[in-house]
């Protein structure tokens, strides 16, 4: 802090990132601000042309995106691989559990439990040689 | 929303005008344009891609919250699926906006705990091979949980097989063959599987 506060120049620097990166966060929340009404206005007039929209539409977003950005991490390293897919058997497990036992609350932490699954899977994976 | 906007710009702004630091307008322009340069096409593609999972009513808390994709749409997929609520139907409305203000509240508070209380203490005494761990491989374990959650939660085959194709197809196939095309892939395969989706939805036979 000493360094940068004798020299003004750096200052200035520092000031006009922060202010420009505070900028660019508040573009994501312009964005949001101008878009939602527009889409909402798309979104009306769809469902009333045809309300299946409503069932396809939202699951084809959620699926879509949540299969790309995983695939993506399959391209990083092989124990990525490795803690993917221990998390998703760990949900799958979890989903079999509830259903089987009709214990709701497995349901409801069964993302926490994925996750430390995954992690665990990468822990070994990654310490065994 | 137009409240948090202000106090984010808020900061910046008594520093600029205030301070008598003597930053200029355009010297401020110029990082902000370096900035949009970066991120600029992310402002209106992310609302876009995020408006037909998350709805009117949490896409305004989303974008004030951040950390979109990896923390508030698993919430929001967890808390339709124990209320059993489908995304797009009226039950499924309000339970991203509570599962989005659940998360908040579990972030700042761990944030609160462990940064600000512990301070560096906590992060110090792990052992740091789990720390590592914990670090790099954290993002894989939720997106690899999520698909299986939705999967799960939305029943429709048909749309999921049509999902996996295309993201397949845009992360091995055309991602790695237009490296630039990387930060439009989510918002590429969002697009293109609805539309197949819709295109290639079951249509009940007329008799």
């Amino acid at each position: 802090m000493l360094a940068v506060a004798n020299q003004p120049f750096l200052w200035l620097c520092a000031i006009a990132a922060f202010a420009a990166i505070s900028l660019g966060g508040a573009m994501w929340m312009i964005g949001a601000l101008v878009l939602t009404p527009l889409l909402m206005k798309g979104n009306t007039a769809l469902t009333h042309t045809n309300p299946t929209l409503l069932a396809i539409v939202p699951a084809a977003a959620m699926l879509a995106a949540f299969f790309t950005l995983g695939l993506e991490q399959f391209t990083i390293s092989s124990a990525h691989i490795f803690a993917y897919l221990g998390a998703a058997g760990a949900m799958a497990a979890c989903i079999f559990i509830s259903r089987a036992t009709r214990k709701k609350w497995v349901t409801e932490w069964s993302q926490g439990i994925s996750i430390v699954a995954g992690l665990a899977v990468a822990y070994f994976i990654t310490t065994a040689h | 929303m137009l409240v948090g906007l202000a106090i984010s710009l808020a900061a910046p702004a008594y520093l600029l005008f205030f301070a008598g630091l003597g930053a200029t307008p355009a010297q401020v322009l110029t990082a902000f344009l370096a900035v949009a340069g970066a991120f600029g096409f992310l402002w209106m593609i992310e609302p876009v891609t995020y408006f037909p999972i998350l709805g009117e009513s949490s896409i305004y808390q989303a974008f004030m919250t951040g950390n979109i994709a990896n923390k508030l749409l698993p919430a929001a997929l967890t808390a339709q699926t124990a209320i059993g609520a489908r995304p797009g139907t009226r039950r499924g409305g309000p339970a991203p906006v509570s599962a989005i203000s659940g998360a908040v509240m579990v972030h700042l508070t761990s944030l609160v705990l462990v940064v600000g209380f512990f301070g560096t203490w906590f992060i110090a005494n792990l052992p740091p091979t789990i720390l590592h761990v914990m670090q790099v491989y954290i993002v894989p374990t939720v997106f690899g949980a999520v698909p299986v959650q939705a999967l799960a939660h939305l029943k429709q085959p048909r749309t999921a097989a049509i999902a996996v194709l295309v993201s397949v197809t845009v992360v091995f196939v055309i991602s790695p063959a237009v490296p630039a095309f990387g930060m439009y892939a989510t918002v590429a395969a969002v697009a293109s599987t609805i539309i197949l989706a819709w295109d290639l939805r079951k249509r009940r036979t007329a008799q």
